[in-house]
């Protein structure tokens, strides 16, 4: 055992050696690796990072929408439709929603309004979002008046600010009164922009829309995982272009590291020749030049993992925000929770860490299994 | 390098090698365990901002309010000649690779 | 007791630059004295003596280290005697560029595994043996050409093998620095070394070393 050490220390002491005696070309490889594994790491970690927190804010969100189409348009749901969806089986809730989108030319921006489903602010008052209040410059107290439909000015009180904490969801959020939602937008008191079933059993959801479908043949109905699976498809897409784009660079990368890697000079095969001559067999000079590429790479990716962690999480990743998280005036400001996920380091490590390894090895195997006496005649 | 410096057992390559990569390591362990946050702490921070949505009855995300086919799929307001604000081109890849114009950022 | 019986060495076999460097050479070379192989350049010394040490195989015929064949032995056995048993000094010294004169001394230690510190301490006991204690630190790139020879000796003996194997060891030097090379082999002779070696250098001949001489031509022995 204490030999076997000895031994590979001894090995090591070589491909460090060869390292320095090589050093510009192997610190450049070193630095396109890190950069490399930098940037995909970037992605996979911001990307794995938001679809995480967008399923975790949408957990409690409605089980099922149910809106009214009228020639292929959303149209707004009569109360009627409330009673004929009334006293089905497996549904625990069923409320009318009022919300809608106003632009406001003010901040060149859309708004949402919203009518919360439970502890609605009273009649004049409004609770909105925070990136709203930092437009607009609003404090809770403020009063301000947006036009309505009607051409009229209609003033809100500033009830609260929306904790920045739930900013990825009710950052252009204006939330009020239902009184003040028909008066606003001039819609009669019986009618709701659509309507949200929560659903006991999450099992069940798929059997309640197909009843609510027979009851209202003419209803859009919208699963909540639907929804999720929006996203995450955006998200993917957004990441998925990121890495496209990054292919690129993977490319150029991988064959510059093949060729640095794999292309054996006349010198290191002398070099190999020699080492064979003097005793090393195949299985030294191959676990040494593993070393070599190990220290590269797996240097690489350790350093590169950091700088993406520190990247996304600690400077909230401001070379990708714009690509992955969307686009909108009115931005929602947060920052992602870093969370370890193993399955996900181990395959970056494997990806990053095998290839090249592979790369330096092939070439040295060739040139490790010669016969020495090359060396007597060269 | 002198004689006498050649003779004391300078400092071994593997002894450098596995600093190096312990240090590497080190770092990345220490990153990764000071800055996790364990999923049920997560849960528990963000218990808060789900009540909010829950009570609000939000089924969206504020990340792409300028295109209505992720946020609002079929609205649109008087002011806008599109459905979607007609600097957003978030379609493919446009929507993804440029900003929107500076003076009508707000953040 | 080194025995080669009937050995040929054909190159690049069934190709049509086919070329037979060894001839059916049949040999015994006895412990502890110093063997020189004689003949112009091109006349097969070089291989005979890769033969000898185990560095390449023969096409044909056997090769016996104390009557025990090593021509067949696993690539992994030739190699371990080839670190353990044989001590090789190249004719173009063969030192690795960019590495100081103390790691190439320690080269051959490297597989056996064998604590850094002894092996460091003897390498530097040899480099002083031979003068060149001064020089450990200096990268061989850097070394003229009789110190570049002493340092690929002290290679050769950093694991203490019965038998030194030298080709053309005073090929790029002048006469005065062929003498203390020959003088460095004659002593590894006196130690109870089997030296065994190639030239065509007439200078080797007149010195006392050499104990016996093998005529070689076209890879053939001379009677």
């Amino acid at each position: 055992m204490r030999a076997w050490i000895e031994r590979q220390r001894g090995l090591v002491d070589y491909a460090v050696a060869s390292l320095r005696r090589r050093r510009g070309r192997n610190l450049g490889l070193f630095l396109a690796y890190t950069l490399l594994v930098f940037l995909l790491a970037s992605v996979v970690l911001y990307g794995d990072a938001l679809r995480r927190e967008a399923r975790a804010l949408l957990a409690d969100a409605p089980e099922l929408v149910v809106q009214r189409l009228n020639a292929g348009r959303q149209d707004l749901v009569p109360g009627a439709w409330l009673d004929k969806l009334q006293g089905m089986r497996g549904v625990r809730g069923l409320e009318g929603r009022l919300w809608g989108y106003y632009y406001d030319p003010a901040i060149a921006a859309n708004l949402t309004f919203q009518v919360p489903l439970e502890a609605p602010p009273p009649p004049g008052q409004v609770g909105i979002g925070a990136a709203l209040a930092r437009a607009r410059g609003l404090e809770p107290g403020d009063v301000f008046s947006l036009r309505t439909y009607a051409g009229q000015p209609y003033a809100f009180t500033v009830a609260r600010i929306l904790s920045p904490a739930s900013d990825l969801a009710s950052a252009d959020l204006l939330l009020l009164h239902a009184a003040d939602y028909r008066a606003f937008f001039g819609l009669p008191a019986d009618v709701y922009t659509d309507l949200a079933l929560r659903v006991g059993n999450e099992r069940e959801v798929r059997k309640v829309a197909e009843k609510v479908l027979e009851r209202l043949p003419g209803a859009r109905v919208i699963a909540r995982d639907e929804m999720r699976r929006t996203y995450e498809a955006a998200f993917n897409w957004r990441q998925g272009l990121l890495l496209t784009l990054l292919s690129t660079v993977l490319v150029a990368f991988a064959l510059l590291a093949w060729d640095k890697a794999s292309g054996l000079s006349a010198e290191e095969r002398r070099e190999i020749g020699i080492l064979k001559a003097l005793g090393w067999d195949t299985g030294d000079v191959l676990r040494m030049k593993l070393w070599e590429g190990a220290l590269v790479s797996l240097g690489a990716f350790l350093a590169g993992y950091s700088l993406a962690w520190m990247h996304v999480f600690h400077a909230d990743a401001p070379l990708f925000t714009a690509v992955l998280k969307g686009w909108s005036v009115l931005y929602p400001a947060f920052s992602l929770r870093p969370q370890v996920d193993l399955a996900q380091l181990a395959a970056l490590a494997f990806l990053s860490v095998l290839p090249y390894v592979a790369a330096t090895l092939v070439p040295v195997w060739r040139a490790a299994t010669l016969d020495p006496d090359e060396v007597m005649r060269g | 390098m002198s004689d006498e410096k050649a003779k004391r057992p300078g400092l071994r390559g593997s002894t450098l090698a596995s600093g190096y990569l312990g240090l590497l390591s080190t770092c990345l362990a220490s990153l990764l365990y000071f800055s996790h946050v364990p999923p049920h702490q997560a849960e528990a921070e963000r218990a808060h901002a789900r009540a909010q949505v829950a009570a609000a009855g939000l089924t969206d995300l504020a990340l792409f309010n300028e295109a209505r086919y992720a946020r609002n799929g079929a609205l649109a307001d008087p002011h806008a000649a599109f459905q979607d604000h007609p600097m957003a081109l978030e379609h493919f890849p446009a929507g993804s690779l440029m900003p929107p114009p500076a003076r009508a950022r707000l953040d | 007791m080194i025995e080669l019986h009937q050995v040929s060495k054909v190159f690049n076999p069934g190709q049509g630059n086919e070329y037979t460097a060894i001839h059916d050479v049949s040999l015994a070379i006895e412990p502890g004295r110093c063997t020189a192989l004689r003949g112009p350049s091109g006349s097969g010394k070089t291989t005979l003596l890769g033969l000898i040490g185990g560095l390449s195989r023969p096409s044909r015929g056997r090769v016996r280290l104390d009557g025990r064949d090593i021509s067949a032995l696993p690539e992994r056995f030739l190699t371990e005697l080839r670190r353990l048993r044989f001590g090789f000094v190249f004719q173009q010294f063969q030192l690795i560029r960019g590495l100081s004169v103390l790691e190439n001394v320690m080269l051959p230690a490297i597989p056996t595994g064998h604590p850094y510190r002894q092996v460091r301490a003897r390498a530097l006991g040899l480099l002083e043996d031979l003068g060149l204690g001064h020089r450990a630190a200096t990268e061989t790139q850097w070394l003229s050409g009789g110190e570049a020879q002493r340092v690929a000796i002290a290679r050769a003996l950093i694991n203490d093998p019965p038998v030194i194997l030298a080709d053309e060891p005073t090929a790029h030097l002048d006469s005065g620095l062929s003498r203390q090379i020959l003088a460095v082999l004659a002593d590894l002779g006196a130690q109870g070394r089997t030296v065994i070696l190639s030239s065509h250098d007439p200078l080797v001949f007149e010195v006392r070393l050499v104990e016996r001489v093998i005529d070689i031509r076209d890879g053939a022995l001379l009677p």
